[in-house]
């Protein structure tokens, strides 16, 4: 083909057709907050649906069938679809950023991964249409999992849309440990990077160490129950048990996969509205490595009531990293201690975390007891947990995270009163809701049950549940309706409206394409807060 | 405050407490093993307590007590970090959740307890899609549940009962809230576990593994009655052919083929 032929024309690109294509870390994570809010409508609205359902005993909206599948699916989409990507937004947005770098690694990388996670959102939420979503819980314990017994399409789609995120999550987690060890600014040195950035890099090492093990199990379970395989079948000389271990080795450290970069947030968030250096900056640091470790020796505390694992090991363990946990909360209390705390949004919601998560930190230690645990396991009292942690803990963070980075997202800042309202009912509603959950739990209520005896004595604190949770549902009103007029007409936000401490305020907002023009030296954790007030990492170290 | 109103006051706020500890303890436990349960579990609820109201004391207190004052033109002392402390909220933790690993340690002892020589009654517990059936086998009773009538284990006071549990399908879990105990039937693996009651009276319990459809309605009682209440019901159960159940569980020999290797 000769001179006549190919000549680039520069044609005009749609914006839509610009953020498809966009390779930006700052646009892909917006477009993980898109997709992980989208997600949240989902899983938020099936939540209700169950809870609508127990509001009081009685088989009221829903059949057996149909609130199975509600369940499982609103644990599988809050878990996989919404948390996880919520904190791969925030994590692809910001630390870049944090550590001065133009981008990710492996920008084309970073943009499969986020396109696989709608996509796969979208596989699992089909069982709805195509006679029946997964509905032997987000834990799919076979044999309830096997073909004889979960014969519908769901199951099948559910194990594809599991390991489909899963491969997301590893190719994320390596773009973001090259990333962080291979793009860091001059002077950005380990030990200068935001806690933000620590928490991701270890929430990294937790996906690639764990997600494989999930996605081999998955692989088994199609294997199983597809081509008349027989790994977890105990009637072919297979192991029921063998899933709920490979399961939990991943599903355990998970949870941690859940909470470090929220962690992160807060440790970022609270410095800032109070003046002050995160307290005990290498010790944050420690903590975070050590409760990713012990986070693998931990599984089997899922498993105490099996009668089939060694619980010594396991107890101690499960005992052992509170204390990691705890000093992180003395570390944050310690940097609020004598600072000048001013309340915005974003320090209400990291406040709200601290006291939220407190409890989920403690009402777990009731399950490193064996005994205690035989008591109480599979009761609604671990659905308050679970709750306290993933809601109380790494949503809020979430919440805290999006008020404070969305002015770095948009320029614009969030009116500040919509943003009070909202934290005001989500904080009530989660209590009314959760806080109940232990009582019933106590009482004896099993989790994951569609009805309930009406003279069991559990009809009050259920509605009581049930009202908090269409509380935390209206909470989003004023959320999105402050989104909505913000982006409109907020106010400017400048730079750093916050007067925070990292580089990711160093640049406009929002940032050019290539990030920075300049960076400020990089003498400390806090390079902003030493350009801001002239002083060197020197002065403080 | 008037006086005339501090004596209600008072009453009202013990009653207050007293319904507050009542709401947040485990169900009065009925078995030899459950007050050992009941007991650790207050052990541990009073310690998360002193820390919860600790911590949360904290944080309160840091929101109020350091608000940013308009006079606070000045930054705070950019405290980085304290050694000494550091040290005390690391040690203090883990000295705290060793003992209670101790504590709960000396508990399970008693509450895993399987010695089959002390069992004086021996029941099997067989679960199966949505339905229990007790079977008594040195008495030859088979007890089946059926949508309309629960099954219920009879079992007397003050004995060593030994409980086999079998799985035919999938996983279920043996949970009787007031036993202040659960354990999962697994297929493929026999697990077995010793109480010894020491309440007369009837008991509900109901699956705590999800197990399926109708898995809410997998519900089971208990009645502990006196041991001659328990002889004379053997008799009576033994001269009436067992009722057929409605569902029959017919494992095929596999299913229960009793093991305990693992996959490997």
């Amino acid at each position: 083909m000769a001179a006549t032929a190919v000549r680039p024309i520069a044609r005009p690109r749609t914006t839509l057709y610009e953020w498809l294509t966009t390779t930006d870390h700052k646009k892909i994570g917006i477009l993980y907050t898109i997709s992980s809010f989208i997600f949240l409508g989902v899983g938020g609205s099936l939540a209700l649906f169950v809870r609508a359902e127990l509001a009081q005993p009685g088989l009221q909206f829903l059949t057996e069938s149909t609130y199975n599948q509600l369940f499982t699916m609103h644990a599988s989409v809050m878990i996989f679809w919404v948390i996880i990507p919520f904190l791969a937004a925030i994590g692809n947005y910001v630390v870049p950023l944090m550590i001065g770098a133009p981008d990710m690694a492996f920008p084309r990388i970073n943009a499969l991964s986020f396109w696989m996670v709608p996509f796969s959102g979208l596989v699992v939420v089909t069982g709805f249409l195509l006679g029946g979503a997964a509905d032997a819980g987000w834990t799919a314990y076979p044999p309830l999992s096997s073909i004889k017994y979960s014969p519908g399409p769901g199951m099948n789609l559910w194990i594809v849309a599991v390991m489909l995120v899963g491969t997301s999550s590893i190719l994320g987690a390596v773009n973001f440990m090259v990333t962080i060890f291979r793009m860091r600014a001059p002077g950005m040195t380990l030990f200068r990077m935001p806690i933000l950035t620590w928490t991701v890099l270890v929430t990294s090492v937790l996906v690639l160490m764990g997600t494989p093990v999930l996605t081999s199990a998955l692989v088994m379970l199609f294997i199983d129950r597809n081509f008349g395989g027989a790994f977890f079948d105990p009637a072919l000389g297979g192991s029921a048990i063998l899933w709920q271990n490979i399961f939990w080795f991943y599903s355990h450290p998970a949870v941690y996969i859940m909470v470090l970069p929220g962690m992160g947030v807060i440790s970022e968030i609270l410095p800032v509205f109070s003046r002050k250096p995160l307290f005990g900056y290498k010790a944050f640091v420690f903590a975070t490595a050590g409760i990713g470790a012990l986070g693998f020796s931990v599984w089997a505390h899922h498993m105490f009531t099996t009668g089939s694992v060694f619980l010594p090991f396991f107890s101690v363990m499960t005992f052992l990293i509170a204390v990691p946990t705890g000093v992180k909360f003395f570390n944050w209390i310690a940097t609020m201690w004598r600072g000048q705390i001013t309340f915005t949004t974003p320090m209400l919601f990291s406040v709200g975390f601290l006291s939220m998560f407190l409890i989920g930190g403690i009402n777990g230690v009731f399950s490193a007891s064996v005994p205690v645990d035989y008591a109480i396991h599979a009761t609604y009292w671990i659905v308050a947990h679970i709750h306290y942690v993933l809601f109380g803990g790494s949503f809020l963070s979430i919440m805290a995270g999006i008020y404070f980075y969305f002015p770095k997202m948009s320029g614009k800042m969030l009116d500040e009163r919509l943003g009070k309202i909202h934290f005001a009912l989500m904080y009530v509603g989660l209590n009314l809701t959760f806080l109940p959950m232990h009582l019933l739990g106590l009482a004896g209520m099993p989790r994951r049950i569609a009805d309930y005896s009406p003279t069991a004595g559990w009809n009050d604190l259920n509605l009581a549940a049930t009202i908090g949770g269409f509380m935390i549902g209206a909470s989003f009103i004023p959320f999105f309706w402050n989104v909505f007029i913000s982006l409109r007409s907020g106010e400017e936000a400048g730079d750093d409206p916050w007067e925070a401490n990292t580089l990711e305020w160093a640049t406009s907002s929002p940032p050019p394409a290539w990030n920075f023009d300049r960076l400020p030296a990089i003498t400390s954790e806090r390079p902003l807060f030493d350009a801001r007030h002239a002083r060197t990492g020197a002065e403080h170290e | 405050m008037n006086r005339r109103y501090a004596l209600p006051l008072l009453i009202a706020a013990v009653a207050l407490i007293a319904g507050g500890c009542q709401a947040v303890s485990l169900r009065d436990p009925v078995t030899e093993q459950a007050l050992q349960v009941r007991d650790l579990y207050n052990l541990v609820f009073i310690i998360a307590a002193i820390i919860f109201f600790f911590v949360e004391g904290l944080i309160v207190w840091s929101v109020i007590r350091y608000r940013r004052k308009p006079t606070d033109t000045n930054l705070p002392v950019q405290t980085h970090g304290n050694l000494i402390l550091e040290v005390v909220w690391t040690v203090i933790p883990l000295v705290t959740v060793f003992l209670l690993f101790i504590a709960s340690w000396n508990v399970l002892s008693v509450v895993d307890a399987r010695d089959a020589s002390k069992a004086e009654i021996k029941v099997e517990v067989v679960g199966y899609q949505w339905q229990w059936k007790f079977a008594y086998p040195d008495n030859g009773i088979e007890v089946f549940g059926t949508p309309e009538q629960n099954a219920e284990l009879v079992v007397p006071m003050g004995k060593v009962i030994q409980v086999t549990l079998v799985s035919q399908d999938v996983n279920h879990g043996f949970y009787i809230p007031q036993f202040l105990f659960q354990r999962d039937l697994v297929p493929g693996h026999v697990n077995v576990f010793q109480f010894t009651p020491n309440k007369v009276g009837t008991f509900t319990g109901q699956c705590s593994a999800f197990c399926g459809l109708m898995h809410h309605a997998m519900r089971f009682t208990v009645r502990v009655v006196t041991p001659e209440e328990y002889t004379a019901w053997l008799a009576e159960s033994k001269s009436k052919p067992s009722p057929s159940p409605s569902e029959s569980p017919s494992p095929s020999p596999s299913a229960i083929r009793l093991t305990t290797s693992a996959a490997f």
